[in-house]
């Protein structure tokens, strides 16, 4: 689990040690606040605490990089492939394609706003349904709807390269 | 390519980022939860002592109310005394009907109900 949690912060956040803190935070909540509750709560909510705390990461870091863009040093740009994972076993052009794919993906990702970047992969990639979702996200189902449809909408456009 | 199909190639993809992690972050990954762990270990002890905390605050609390009923009760009767003060009042009236030397009032009074059931009767009679 603690997995994809990590690339849900990292996908939010844009870097591995915000990312690992998020988790790390989620994580010591639950167990000091949940220990006691039903097992099967668990996962719905980690997933409540991990969008909480990505959320107050997304605030913080906003904040961060407004004061880093007034007192200079706002020029220093995130490369998305630095991070790109080995696709082992597989041929150089499918495996250049993919990590174009990949850089594309994770900068689609994060130009989507907070909330449809949650609505997106709560949804899309954990497979919550649309309820499970709002609980997560303590928003209504409608706006899950919402957010969701803007985000695949957003998606497919920055990924029209990859999609013909 | 339709909704389902890019939803599934970006599944595959962040499923893929996720199988891929560095070993570096999954160590730390792994450190993080054992710390979580680890966490609620130091902190389970704690609970052993809910129960005598629980037990003292119901007996500080039974204490509480005890104390204050039995402190209440001598109360009781100059509450009772200064409620009745109007009955009293009342009664001091009394007296002066007495006095008043106009004994067929009095009588009037006390056939009220008499005369009130007369009212409601009369019509009904003629």
């Amino acid at each position: 689990m603690e997995r994809r949690a990590f690339r849900f912060a990292r996908v939010a956040t844009g870097n591995d040690d915000d990312a690992l803190e998020i988790v790390q935070e989620a994580m010591l909540k639950l167990v000091q606040h949940y220990a006691q509750s039903d097992a099967a709560e668990w996962p719905a909510l980690f997933h409540r605490i991990l969008q909480s705390r990505i959320r107050d990461g997304y605030r913080r870091s906003a904040v961060r990089n407004r004061l880093r863009v007034w007192f200079g040093g706002g020029d220093e740009e995130d490369d998305p492939l630095q991070n790109q994972p080995d696709h082992h076993g597989q041929g150089p052009l499918q495996q250049l394609q993919n990590e174009r794919f990949g850089g594309a993906l994770e900068q689609a990702l994060r130009a989507l706003p907070n909330r449809q970047q949650q609505a997106f992969l709560l949804r899309a990639w954990e497979g919550l349904s649309v309820e499970e979702t709002a609980r997560a996200m303590g928003c209504s189902a409608g706006s899950v709807k919402t957010h969701y449809s803007r985000a695949i909408q957003s998606l497919r456009q920055r990924l029209e390269d990859f999609t013909a | 390519m339709n909704d389902d199909r890019l939803i599934e190639r970006i599944r595959g993809e962040l499923d893929g980022r996720a199988e891929g992690l560095t070993p570096s972050t999954l160590g730390r990954l792994r450190a993080a939860r054992r710390a979580a762990l680890d966490s609620a270990s130091r902190r389970a002890p704690r609970r052993h002592w809910l129960p005598a905390v629980a037990a003292s605050f119901f007996v500080i609390v039974a204490t509480g109310v005890i104390w204050f009923e039995l402190s209440r009760a001598p109360q009781t009767a100059p509450q009772m005394a200064l409620a009745s003060l109007p009955q009293i009042a009342a009664m001091s009236e009394l007296p002066l009907l007495d006095e008043s030397d106009e004994g067929d009032d009095l009588e009037l009074y006390r056939d009220l109900e008499f005369y009130y059931w007369l009212e409601q009767e009369l019509p009904h009679a003629g």
